[in-house]
């Protein structure tokens, strides 16, 4: 204690000649003269102890590599850290903040966001004493890093709390003002100078400040409250590229993606590049168009649009590589290329293309492994690498083809070789290759679906509040943040149902096809104890629990699953009444979705089937012949009927012992084709 | 694994009509068990059952042979665990053919060959544990040929329980298997009659292949299920200027602070000393002035103890002003575990009436009395600190700060324990009244509970 006192006395302790010196180099560096501020800095070499001498020394130096030696500042940093024995944990000085906030800086730049948010928690909690400039440096970083982390109401939070504090403060500033004015009639222009450049100092603020709500709001949905922003943003400064992007991101967001479009088409690219501003607006065009036609069910056009974007990021890399030695800090991660592949992925997938979707994903997932969603993607690449869609399943013409195999030997002695499956769902596994291997099959989809469903985002929205008093004087240690839907905005508490039930219905599936049916079963059981649940899921719950019931002995169990009566509608979302009071404002950004079958009537025909083979295999043949021949005479161009329903028929006949039964089947329904076909 | 076609030669030839008719059925399976290791065994007897079921054996001799072999691979071993023991059972026991009159006749999938009364007979023998060296010393022309007539009276119906106990214990799914080769003779309409029928062709391609295991059994239809179908899901960009972000410069180097030079100073004394009147009047003054000032007067919670210590009245000014500071929690956390004084109770006593603190803080903090009054040594001291405690808790209630239900079994054990206290009895009969409801809670408090706390 005795030393900081004495480092205390001498820093105040200064002498004219060192006031001078300082002055100067506080001059030139505003100037951006770095070499003649550093040289006026260095000449203040006695101070040598001084922690902000030796702060600003390196602050300078950094600028004057064009904030390229990043490594060699963070390095003075820390060394500066030791000699004074500064630890964010224990800051008490609001004079000690700036190294830690210029810490910031650079971690923010390098994405290194949640040790960026810890230093950064130690500073804000001096933002009251803190020089203004300064503090509203720190509140935009502050505020910046947790839209980065998309913890969008703490960011919001941390907006209104400036707003206020700027609001509150005014009043005390025209108090002060006053005073000033009283104290020093002597030199009344120079006060007024010093109020003026404050007040357009706080104006800026303030105008950057409606532009995080502005963003705030979108990510949020908070579409009504965003558009008073973004109107006065425009009010500000009519031609600004900040309001544009946001008023078409609006649009979008509220489903009006031709005006979205213009929007867009109509924004001057050139204003914005990475080699001037770290980011590109040609990159940001490309890719929001990318995202509106994926909206509008496009995938392909929007595969178009992100492989331009991608192509002009890349093209920007392979400049700045050109460029000799360290980039400087802005441009470390300037690069949007797994964001883009996030969404090229996203689109491949939805455009079925699932081999590509996949290789960009896993390039994405490197990035965002945090993020739950992305997982069940994956996962969904491998599955639709899998099978296709299910209309296979339904795909009678072509099915027939495959129930014979092989036809050996001639006259009386020829032999056909039926097939042994004619689903291709099951692939009971015996390789043994790791299943961790990043590779498109239903193994690898179980390790992405097992961290889908770990990373899910909690149901309750509030974290656990740290306790508000700590038996020892420590900040409160912030949990790391909760895994986020980052680089998407976060999900509302419907979406994270409805990816929860996906997740589930995904991890029922593939159990399913790897044989692992007693995972599969408490998958499924899982998912219809689900408190809201869409009628396909509700569906698919039951069949992926009945097929397991019966993998496990358990027919009768199985059955009660299979009852029609238990599925009765095949929505793919939540039913409206529910959702509606929740979100407020709909968003309507999801691409049209589509699955197969699509119809009740198919629904019923699949579960009726699935009933079939239960009593087939339970041996009540005459039973289940009547079920088929029920489904068979039901079929109609509304509802399909699963090919593998004369698959079963022959199956059946054969167990009959209907041996000829059997032959003109086969000869009716799979020779004739082999030979036409 | 299918057998090799080299096997299915040696095989082919143990069988061959030429053979089984001149060896004993012995000398035949002495013959197999020397040619095949036992890790083939089973490849060997689905071989047999294949040609068995696919009628690929012509003569009787050939098909009595091969269920022999098939009964001879496992010698030795109770019947029942063998692989193959259904098919004697199915060949003793063939399902009904016809199943009335006049309907066509039935054929099973896998269906064996139909056998004749002396072989049914030589076929139970072998299964039922008689001894079987006397009848495999025959060859199998001799066994079809003798005239044993009727039923054995050979009972395999404990066999047969086994069996079917086992069968019983095997799920559903895997019961319902049939072979997926079916027999498909083509009918004689055309002109190919010198076409030969293949055989060996077919032998080749059935037992040397997969379709030797080929199964086919009943299959579910399973939907995979629909993609994800998210809201705002790809990533929109919008213009971040991450630019902005950059070093700061420390204006403040070589500029030492000079406001607050005087304050700060006496704030440094007042750490150690009480402060006069005067000095303190001067520094509440300064801090009213420049309601930043308190932020630079080198207050850190670290410190608080001291200032609340010497300077009580100025620590409640200084942390009022700091109320809405990110900084004021930690000065609570400092507050309420500092060790308990006069002074830290009226520091908190001033603050709860005056600001909202956090419920959880002033319970802590009266936690913390209690459990000092409980563990301090000295009489005297405790004594004091009793008093003072019971005053503080009173006058807390009736100005209703703290809700006296949350605290009422520690406050109650506290007055107990302390009951030859005055003032711990007094403040006992309140919670009574609190409880019987006696005391309106709108009654002001009496001025001598504050004024002793002041005093």
């Amino acid at each position: 204690m005795a030393d900081k006192d004495d480092l205390e006395k001498s820093a105040d302790c200064v002498t004219d000649q060192e006031r001078d010196f300082a002055q100067n180099a506080l001059t030139e560096f505003q100037r951006g003269n770095y070499g003649a501020s550093l040289q006026n800095i260095n000449k203040l070499d006695c101070r040598a102890s001084d922690i902000k001498v030796i702060h600003n020394k390196s602050v300078v130096e950094y600028c004057k590599s064009d904030l390229k030696k990043t490594d060699n500042f963070l390095k003075s940093l820390k060394s500066l850290y030791v000699q004074f024995d500064l630890d964010i944990k224990k800051l008490d000085d609001v004079d000690q903040c700036i190294p830690f906030y210029n810490h910031v800086v650079v971690l923010f730049h390098k994405r290194e966001y949640a040790e960026a948010i810890r230093i950064m928690e130690g500073v804000y909690k001096f933002v009251e004493p803190m020089d203004e400039s300064l503090a509203m440096q720190v509140g935009l970083l502050l505020i910046e890093l947790h839209i980065c982390t998309r913890q969008l109401n703490k960011a919001i939070s941390f907006i209104s709390y400036f707003e206020n504090q700027l609001f509150n403060i005014n009043p005390l500033n025209v108090k002060q003002g006053e005073k000033l004015l009283k104290q020093s009639e002597k030199e009344p222009k120079e006060n007024k100078k010093v109020a003026q450049v404050s007040n357009a100092a706080t104006e800026e603020f303030k105008k950057k400040l409606v532009a995080y709500k502005a963003r705030c709001f979108l990510m949020t949905h908070a579409l009504g409250s965003a558009r008073k922003e973004i109107q006065a943003l425009f009010g500000q400064n009519k031609t600004s590229l900040a309001a544009q992007f946001l008023k078409a991101n609006l649009e979008y967001l509220q489903g009006n993606y031709n005006e979205a479009i213009e929007i867009l088409n109509n924004i001057q690219t050139d204003n914005l590049t990475y080699s001037e501003s770290a980011e590109s607006a040609l990159v940001m065009q490309y890719n929001n168009l990318g995202a509106i036609h994926h909206a509008m069910g496009k995938p392909n056009l929007a595969c178009h649009y992100y492989q331009k974007a991608l192509k002009a990021d890349i093209a920007f890399q392979q400049n700045s590589k050109k460029d000799s030695g360290d980039k400087p800090l802005y441009m470390l991660t300037a690069s949007k290329y797994h964001e883009l592949m996030y969404n090229l992925g996203i689109s491949m997938l939805h455009a079925g293309r699932p081999q590509n979707a996949f290789d960009c994903l896993i390039i994405a997932v490197r990035r965002f492994h945090r993020n739950s969603r992305l997982w069940l993607r994956l996962a969904e690449c491998c599955i639709q690498v899998h099978k296709e869609s299910n209309e296979i399943d339904f795909d009678i013409q072509k099915k027939q083809k495959e129930m014979v195999i092989e036809v050996i030997g001639a006259k009386k002695q020829q032999k056909i070789v039926l097939t042994k499956n004619l689903s291709k769902d099951k692939k009971y596994s015996a390789e043994t290759q790791s299943y961790a291997v990043p590779v498109p099959t239903l193994e690898f989809a179980s390790l992405c679906l097992r961290n889908a469903y770990l990373l899910l985002p909690s149901d309750t929205v509030t974290s656990p509040v740290p306790l508000l008093l700590m038996p020892v004087v420590t900040p409160p240690t912030t949990p790391p943040p909760s895994p986020g839907p980052a680089p998407s905005t976060p999900l509302s508490p419907s979406s994270v149902a409805a990816l929860r039930n996906a997740i589930l219905a995904a991890s029922a599936y593939v159990s399913l096809c790897l044989g692992d049916y007693l995972l599969a079963l408490e998958y499924a059981q899982n998912l219809l104890t689900q408190p809201r649940l869409s009628g396909v899921h509700r569906l698919l719950a039951h069949l992926y629990a009945a097929e397991a019931l019966v993998l496990l002995d358990r027919i009768s169990d199985a059955l009660d699953h299979l009852n029609p009566e238990n599925v009765k509608d095949m929505s793919l979302e939540f039913t409206t009444d529910e959702g509606s009071s929740e979100e407020g404002q709909a968003i309507k950004t999801n691409p049209p979705a589509k699955w197969f079958p699509s119809n009740l009537a198919s629904a019923h025909a699949v579960m009726q089937y699935n009933i079939a083979v239960c009593k087939t295999l339970r041996g009540q043949l005459d039973q289940a012949a009547a079920l088929l021949k029920q489904i068979w005479q039901g079929r109609s161009s509304n509802c399909k009927v699963p090919a593998l329903i004369i698959m079963l028929v022959l199956y059946i006949e054969l167990q009959l012992g209907h041996a000829d039964v059997a032959r003109s089947l086969i000869k009716q329904y799979s020779l004739q084709c082999r030979m036409n076909g | 694994m299918a057998l090799t076609i080299a096997q299915c030669d040696i095989l082919l030839t143990l069988l061959s009509d030429n053979n089984v008719k001149t060896q004993t059925l012995e000398a035949l399976a002495n013959d197999m068990h020397k040619k095949f290791e036992v890790h083939d065994y089973f490849s060997v007897g689905s071989c047999l059952l294949m040609l068995l079921q696919q009628g690929l054996l012509e003569t009787p001799e050939q098909r009595l042979a091969a269920v022999t072999l098939l009964h001879e691979l496992y010698r030795g071993e109770p019947i029942a665990n063998t692989p193959f023991a259904n098919v004697f059972i199915h060949l003793l026991h063939p399902p009904e053919q016809q199943s009335n009159v006049g309907a066509p006749k039935l054929e099973y999938p896998g269906q064996l060959p139909k056998l004749t009364a002396p072989e049914k007979n030589f076929v139970a023998q072998l299964v039922s544990d008689v001894p079987k060296d006397a009848i495999l010393k025959k060859t199998a022309t001799q066994i079809i040929n003798s005239d044993i007539v009727g039923p054995t009276n050979i009972d395999l119906s404990a066999l047969q329980l086994t069996i079917a106990e086992k069968q019983s214990e095997l799920p559903h799914t895997c019961r319902s298997s049939i072979p997926a080769v079916l027999s498909f003779p083509e009918k004689q309409t055309n002109s190919y009659l010198s076409e030969p029928d293949k055989k060996d062709e077919v032998i080749q391609k059935l037992l040397t292949t997969d379709n030797l295991y080929r199964i086919y059994k009943p299959e579910f239809v399973t939907l995979a299920p629909p993609l994800l179908n998210s809201k705002d899901e790809p990533v929109w960009f919008n213009v971040t200027s991450p630019k902005e972000h950059t070093v700061a410069y420390d204006v403040t180097m070589c500029v030492p602070n000079m406001a607050g030079q005087e304050a700060r100073q006496l704030m440094t004394k007042a750490y150690k000393t009480a402060l006069t009147i005067q000095q303190q009047q001067q520094l509440l003054t300064e801090l009213e002035n420049d309601p930043k000032l308190v932020y630079h007067i080198g207050l850190t919670p670290l410190k608080l103890p001291e200032l609340v210590e010497n300077n009580p009245l100025i620590a409640i000014e200084v942390l009022l002003k700091l109320m809405q500071s990110k900084q004021i929690t930690e000065y609570f956390s400092v507050l309420v575990n500092m060790e308990m004084s006069l002074h830290s109770m009226e520091v908190v006593n001033r603050l709860t009436t005056t600001v909202d603190l956090p419920t959880e803080f002033v319970h802590l903090y009266i936690s913390n009395c209690i459990s000092t009054c409980e563990t301090i040594k000295d009489r005297y001291m405790q004594n004091r600190l009793v008093r003072l405690v019971c005053v503080f808790l009173q006058s807390l209630i009736r100005n209703k700060i703290i809700n006296v239900q949350e605290l009422f079994i520690e406050v109650q054990t506290f007055c107990i324990e302390f009951s030859r206290i005055r003032e711990a009895a007094a403040l006992f009969r309140l919670l009574k009244q609190l409880e019987s409801g006696e005391l309106g809670l709108g009654i002001s408090p009496p001025s001598s509970a504050k004024g002793k706390l002041d005093g």
